[in-house]
């Protein structure tokens, strides 16, 4: 059935630009030459939160659909595209010196952006340790380094200071990143990480991947004491078939509404989601 | 052809409770403890899963006998006239507009509805005052089918990411989801169009000779086409709203089931549900065990098993020929 195969193939994609923040293109850059003003478009949320948190938003000329903080900044600043995915016309338009993205969905959309002038830089945000390192990126490609060292060098103090808690005994914690079907964090994911920060033991933690899709029995045996849930309420969990077993559901331990901006970007924000993450982990 | 071998049908009625036995025992949780309420609930679950591969499996494989025999086609099966295109709309549209947060049953019911719609439309598309030709129904059904298809692309094109996923689970297929109450009305709405089927047996063999042959052998076949085809789509429709878009069994159980008991359609329907109810709960099986914790996608799995399958039985049966 040709129509349904390109339809898989279509959404798919458009899974994989779900979990953009995750792969890593390892292309090189150049920092300009000149040390004038550069005119950037970021085509991923967690660089657009950098690009302003270094206080670069002067420089910023566009960005993707997905970026929706902060919202002063992002009102006035077209769109060049969605998450990874640059729409070459409007990209164009906003005349950038460079485009950075944490991965490209299309390798050649990163040719043709190169062929149309326009320097890019692929700036990783896998884990929490690859958020300063990009900060510093973003600070020297826009000739802000002394603001991102600060805010680079203030998130690593605040990440090691997290990275010291005196806990005898960690929660078993699911975080569901939606139900249908059952996705979660694996031990690659950032999630994974924060999880561990606020002082949880994520039952998904030992599998070598970043988000995947778990079986329902495996929860069930695993048997978390605490679920986190990014989408859907904490009812409709509840009504799962054999899920009244469990421990989190049975002392009704389900959190729910939970920040996802906060949650889902591994931006300089990030670490706030921890303090949100430990209420609902910690009794 | 009455020269090919026949086997009877008690081993595969065997095979029900030794393969539904060995899927209840096998899981990513390992053997669970009977003794603890944990562990009955991990059984619950996979018996529950083992349910609704029974039962999707049978409709799926049910509707692509209806639907060989009436096309009269070796490659027709039961998405081949638009059910699976109209019920992913549906379901599409259910979770676009947001109906999927308010009830449980709201894409389920949706995917059903415009399966059955769907097929209505290209029955009167094909039928345009007169009876439905064979060709005018496939060419009518390609047509819609392709413009429905074509419709959920626009949605998913529009559709915000956060909603996405759940459209995706509808074209891979799943059988971890279904409530209870719905299980139970797609079984008892299964069960009941496998019995009108084979009752009806001895007129869908006299249609398999051709139109003209069966009214003379005394079929009214007008009538007797649109009611197969709302039974084959009711089965189909059944099955997607209970498990998405699984591929392939509608499309080889049926061979297999023809090479088991020969092309009878008074033991056709029954055996080809039983068979594709089996082989889906196999599948299953290796979907959540295979790489566990993880699972992958059930469509996957039915292709990667039913194709080997598949080509192993057209090699034997290359001389007896597909149809008979």
């Amino acid at each position: 059935m040709p129509g349904k195969c390109a339809l898989l193939g279509y959404a798919t994609v458009r899974l994989i630009f779900l979990f953009m923040s995750i792969w890593i293109a390892g292309t090189g850059y150049v920092p300009a030459a000149t040390n004038g003003h550069v005119r950037v478009v970021s085509l991923a949320p967690s660089l657009t939160e950098i690009i302003c948190a270094i206080g670069a938003s002067d420089c910023l000329v566009g960005r993707s659909s997905a970026c929706h903080f902060p919202p002063e900044v992002v009102k006035r600043v077209p769109v060049a595209g969605d998450f990874g995915i640059p729409v070459l016309e409007a990209l164009a338009k906003c005349a950038p010196d460079l485009v950075v993205t944490v991965d490209m969905e299309d390798q050649n959309a990163a040719q043709a952006i190169e062929h149309l002038g326009i320097r890019h830089a692929s700036i990783p945000c896998r884990s929490l340790d690859d958020i300063p390192r990009a900060i510093r990126t973003v600070g020297k490609l826009l000739h802000r380094e002394e603001a991102a060292e600060k805010l680079a060098s203030e998130f690593s103090e605040t990440l090691t200071g997290f990275r010291n808690p005196k806990l005898t005994t960690r929660r078993r914690v699911f975080i569901e990143i939606w139900g249908d079907p059952l996705m979660t964090a694996g031990k690659k994911s950032f999630l994974n990480e924060l999880i561990e920060l606020a002082g949880g033991a994520n039952i998904a933690g030992d599998v070598a991947r970043d988000f995947f899709e778990i079986s329902s029995e495996t929860v069930l045996a695993r048997d978390p004491e605490v679920i986190i849930l990014l989408e859907g309420t904490a009812p409709a969990v509840a009504k799962r078939t054999g899920w009244q077993q469990m421990t989190a559901v049975k002392t009704s331990h389900i959190c729910s509404g939970l920040d996802r901006d906060l949650l889902e970007i591994p931006g300089p924000r990030v670490l706030q989601s921890v303090e949100l993450l430990r209420r609902c982990i910690q009794p | 052809m009455s020269n090919s071998r026949r086997w009877p049908i008690w081993p595969l009625l065997l095979a029900v409770p030794v393969v539904c036995a060995g899927a209840l025992l096998a899981g990513a949780a390992g053997l669970p403890d009977w003794h603890t309420p944990l562990g009955r609930a991990v059984l619950e679950l996979r018996l529950h899963r083992i349910l609704t591969g029974l039962v999707v499996g049978a409709g799926l494989a049910g509707a692509g006998v209806v639907m060989q025999a009436l096309l009269r086609n070796p490659l027709a099966e039961p998405y081949v006239l638009g059910v699976s295109s109209g019920a992913g709309l549906g379901a599409a549209l259910a979770v676009f507009f947001g109906w999927s947060a308010l009830h449980l049953w709201a894409v389920p019911v949706a995917a059903f509805v415009t399966g059955i719609v769907t097929l209505t439309i290209v029955y009167f598309l094909a039928a345009r005052g007169g009876g439905a030709s064979i060709y005018g129904l496939l060419l009518s059904g390609i047509i819609v089918s392709a413009v429905l298809s074509n419709l959920l692309m626009l949605i998913v094109s529009l559709a915000p990411t956060e909603g996405m996923h759940s459209i995706l689970w509808w074209i891979l297929g799943n059988l971890q989801l279904s409530a209870q109450p719905l299980l139970l009305t797609g079984g008892a709405l299964v069960l009941g169009a496998l019995i009108i089927l084979t009752m009806l047996g001895a007129q869908l063999n006299a249609l398999t000779l051709g139109r003209e042959a069966a009214h003379h052998l005394g079929v009214r076949t007008g009538l007797m086409i649109a009611g197969c085809l709302a039974l084959a789509t009711l089965l189909a429709a059944t099955a997607v709203a209970l498990a998405g878009l699984i591929g392939f069994i509608g499309l080889i159980v049926p061979h297999a089931a023809r090479a088991w008991v020969g092309p009878d359609h008074r033991k056709l329907p029954g055996v080809a549900a039983i068979i594709g109810g089996l082989f889906l709960v196999v599948c299953d099986t290796v979907a959540r065990t295979i790489v566990a914790p993880q699972e992958i996608p059930i469509g996957v799995v039915t292709a990667l098993v039913g194709g080997p399958f598949f080509l192993a039985l057209l090699l034997r049966r290359r001389k007896g020929g597909w149809i008979e």
